[in-house]
């Protein structure tokens, strides 16, 4: 794959995030080679959301830049496709499911058009990947969460990116849905786009990603899997005490907090 | 009551225009009403019509057309409530409920001092549809059919905004633009409708015909289509009801539509009240035998 320094296709430099004059994140450098599949990991709370929101423009960049293959990020928003978490939207809006994945050829339809048989096209080859095909007329009120979640997939596939940024499309899916989702970004890699992934789930992100970035309010390790996956970054993303043993080809993560309140944490792995 | 009796209306040029008024801002109204009742902007709606009150007193007492006032007011308040919007530091519903309550005072207090305000600005407050020239219809026509089309070269856009706020900016959509354009949309709309139905009842010609559609529909093309039908329809009948019972035409077409809201929310076949009950009912009683 690529791997040379101007293959780079997002560059962020020295770059500071803010919610409402509170910086959340600062000083964040950071170059992804096009290609790459990243997953993104960290506690909760260590601003993984906020690094993809700042990449597509939501959160507020107060400082430093944040460029696509040389080219300011906000001259090229529309090759970058975004999933955000599916609870940002009110699914009792009246639109059906193709409506909503029709909205992902906005940037490609571009302003005082209408779709196309084209942008139909796409649209519909959409909804097949994901599974949605039958569902195409529904109103979206009538879909269930990991329906919900392959609608906005197909929506961000229509979008034809070349860079795809998700939010936890994981989180709280069916195995249907968990399938198809991850059957779809791995024929995404290997067509060579690249693909930037949050999720809490290390293990998925172990096996799914090239590169994995270990953010906890700073970017604790960015690299391969084998160069990051270590005790040390585990212990500075995770907290202070952590355990990682190897046996039988198992890894397993624990926070070693039993002895706390938090009864719901102790033993839990998380990995 | 013969065919002669029915059409009696009709032979009447103010009543020929009145319909055809009542129709186009039905229909407008109704269209709108898409955006407002899926966006829940019914508070926002009600700022604006109350916030051109003065405008329209100032054009009343300098004595030059009321659409100019309302117009200058209308869109310095919609770029007043688009700029709150774009700048989250004052709760948005607070700033707006200020900024309305008081420029409704001003206009109030502005009246206050002439004697001869009752007859003319009742019109204003509550329409007076069978007063309009044909002048008004056809400004009704021009300015109808400017918001309609630009409803229409920027709809996908509109309706990306009001669904999914995030996406939007994320594929780089102006999305407090787009915002402020939608809310200077429904002024024009609101506006529009003054003579028909007034300033205090415009809202109910907003929000009610959309409601009304929304119990049928689950598309918002189709809801901004039905919308505006419904609108059309509830305004041709109630100006038609209030000429055989001789009642407020902008009071009575809104009492109408209230009344169709009424009836559907009662019993529209997918989630009306009647077939929610019943299917509770049946399920309680499948329950209990099993």
């Amino acid at each position: 794959m690529y791997h040379s320094d101007d293959m780079n296709a997002l560059m962020l430099r020295d770059v500071s995030i803010a919610y409402d004059d509170n910086v959340v994140l600062s000083h964040v450098n950071l170059d992804i080679a096009a290609g790459e599949f990243v997953g993104i990991v960290g506690p909760n709370g260590a601003c993984k959301s906020t690094l993809l929101n700042a990449i597509v423009g939501i959160a507020r960049v107060v400082g430093g830049n944040i460029s696509y293959c040389g080219t300011p990020i906000e001259r090229v928003r529309a090759r970058i496709a975004f999933m955000p978490q599916r609870e940002g939207v009110d699914w009792t809006f009246p639109v059906t499911v193709s409506d909503v994945v029709l909205m992902g050829r906005q940037a490609r339809i571009g302003w005082l058009r209408h779709a196309t048989r084209d942008d139909r096209a796409v649209a519909d080859w959409a909804l097949q990947t994901v599974g949605m095909w039958e569902q195409r007329g529904k109103p979206i009120a009538q879909l269930s969460g990991g329906q919900q979640q392959r609608v906005f997939l197909a929506r961000t596939l229509a979008q034809e990116g070349d860079v795809l940024l998700l939010d936890e499309p994981l989180t709280g899916v069916d195995a249907t849905t968990e399938e198809t989702i991850l059957s779809v970004l791995q024929s995404l890699h290997q067509q060579g786009r690249t693909i930037l992934m949050n999720t809490h789930d290390l293990t998925m992100a172990k096996e799914l990603a090239t590169q994995l970035l270990f953010l906890n309010r700073r970017i604790v390790a960015y690299g391969t899997v084998a160069e990051t996956l270590t005790a040390d970054t585990l212990r500075q993303t995770y907290g202070a005490r952590v355990v990682l043993s190897d046996e039988a080809n198992v890894m397993l993560l624990m926070r070693d907090d039993s002895h706390h309140a938090h009864h719901h944490h102790a033993g839990k792995p998380l990995l | 009551m013969n065919l002669q009796d029915l059409l009696e209306p009709f032979r009447f040029t103010f009543m020929q225009r009145g319909l055809i008024e009542v129709m186009l801002v039905g229909g407008l109204c109704g269209a709108m009403g898409a955006f407002v009742v899926a966006r829940g902007l019914g508070f926002i709606g009600d700022a604006i019509s109350h916030a051109i009150f003065p405008g329209i007193v100032i054009a009343y007492l300098g004595r030059f057309n009321f659409f100019i006032g309302a117009l200058v007011f209308g869109v310095l308040t919609a770029l007043g409530i688009g700029a709150i919007n774009r700048n989250r530091r004052v709760k948005e519903d607070t700033a707006i409920g200020i900024l309305f309550a008081g420029a409704f005072a001003l206009g109030v207090v502005l009246i206050s001092g002439v004697r001869t305000f009752t007859t003319d600005i009742g019109a204003i407050l509550f329409g007076n549809v069978l007063a309009v020239s044909n002048d008004d219809v056809a400004l009704t026509l021009l300015l109808g059919g400017v918001v309609m089309a630009v409803l229409w070269l920027f709809f996908k856009e509109l309706l990306l905004v009001s669904f999914d706020r995030t996406s939007a900016t994320a594929l780089g959509l102006p999305v407090a633009w787009l915002d402020q354009l939608l809310l200077l949309l429904l002024t024009l709309t609101i506006i529009i409708s003054l003579q028909a139905v007034g300033n205090i009842l415009v809202l109910a010609m907003l929000i009610t015909p959309a409601a009304t559609a929304r119990l049928f529909v689950q598309r918002f093309h189709t809801l901004l289509l039905l919308g505006s039908l419904i609108g059309a329809l509830c305004g041709v009948c109630g100006l038609y009801a209030s000429y055989y019972l001789n009642l407020a035409s902008g009071g009575t077409i809104v009492l109408l539509t209230t009344l169709v809201f009424l009836v559907c929310f009662i019993a529209a076949p997918s989630d009306g009240w009647l077939v929610t009950t019943w299917r509770n009912l049946r399920a309680n009683r499948i329950r209990s035998n099993a």
